[in-house]
């Protein structure tokens, strides 16, 4: 029965355990903040080579590119499953509520310098309802809901507590929901890679 | 106890065989999914799956469409309105057992 519950789960979110998806956007927006990050942060002698001017516009070709190829592979090694109209329809309003959310949370971050991170809040609760919803068996997203939250509260402890988002000191916190976002990916992939019965080649 | 046998012998059949019960609570979970993902989610080899959508398709409870993505032939399963009814009746059949049977037990511990 717990089978077949676990089943039921995996079909249900089918699309989101594809984790795969989303990483060459998470890495281009890794490469675009990370240099000039490390240019702002690190000693003035090194200076990394600023990708953004080549990535930013021109640049938007290459994870488009690459996301396709992973959507097709995808679709030829596991299928297609459409989800239900009513799972749709969730899953776009959370959507539309976690940007608002997220955006609301930079604003107020940049603006009102809390002692906390509330963007580091919003995705936490993100996390943790990610979990909730996908049948509270998808462990690494409970420990990443953990992590934000800790990352939330640094400033709490002196750290990352001057400046805002748009700080350089700030932006390697960003970086960091970027890099768990990856790490996120990979590990949702190997859910359902380990989730789903080997594609028998043989009739019996 | 005796309801609890005749609710099991009462099981719809064609529903309650472990590889058409996997394939319904599959499909229950989503719209349509096509044949290399049923095949992926249950483990089935091409023949079986073939053969237990057939008796489902015949049995009323899903519709098979065949189609084209490209060049490729595709395979689209999805349940009909009586298999969406039959699968969640028979969940809730299985739970109601499964909670009876749990009952039973306690009761002859004592």
């Amino acid at each position: 029965m717990e089978d077949l519950k676990r089943t039921r789960v995996i079909t249900a979110n089918y699309r989101a355990l594809q984790g795969l998806r989303l990483l060459p956007w998470l890495l281009w927006l890794l490469l675009i903040f990370s240099t000039d990050t490390l240019n702002a942060v690190g000693p003035s002698s090194t200076q990394f080579f600023s990708y953004q001017c080549l990535f930013i516009i021109p640049g938007i070709a290459i994870p488009w590119a690459l996301s396709r190829l992973i959507a097709n592979y995808y679709t030829r090694t596991f299928g297609q499953v459409e989800r239900l109209p009513r799972d749709r329809l969730v899953e776009s309003l959370f959507g539309i509520v976690l940007m608002a959310g997220m955006y609301v949370a930079i604003l107020v971050d940049a603006q009102q310098r809390l002692p906390v991170s509330l963007l580091g809040l919003v995705v936490a609760v993100y996390m943790f309802v990610q979990w909730w919803t996908t049948g509270r068996f998808l462990s690494h997203t409970l420990l990443f809901a953990a992590l934000f939250v800790g990352l939330a509260l640094l400033p709490l402890f002196g750290l990352f507590a001057d400046g805002d988002w748009f700080d350089p000191r700030r932006q390697l916190l960003l970086l960091v929901f970027i890099v768990v976002g990856c790490v996120s990916g990979v590990l949702n992939h190997v859910a359902l890679v380990r989730n789903l019965k080997a594609a028998p080649q043989v009739e019996p | 106890m005796t309801e609890a046998f005749e609710a099991l012998a009462g099981l719809d059949k064609i529903v309650h065989e472990p590889a058409r019960l996997a394939l319904l609570t599959a499909l229950s979970a989503c719209r349509s999914a096509d044949f290399v993902s049923l095949q992926r989610l249950t483990g089935l080899t091409k023949g079986n799956l073939s053969t237990h959508l057939s008796k489902l398709e015949e049995a009323g409870l899903v519709e098979i469409e065949k189609q084209f993505i490209g060049k490729k032939p595709n395979t689209l399963v999805r349940l009909t309105t009586e298999g969406r009814k039959a699968i969640e009746e028979h969940w809730q059949a299985l739970e109601r057992l499964h909670r009876d049977a749990k009952q039973w037990g306690e009761t002859g511990k004592r």
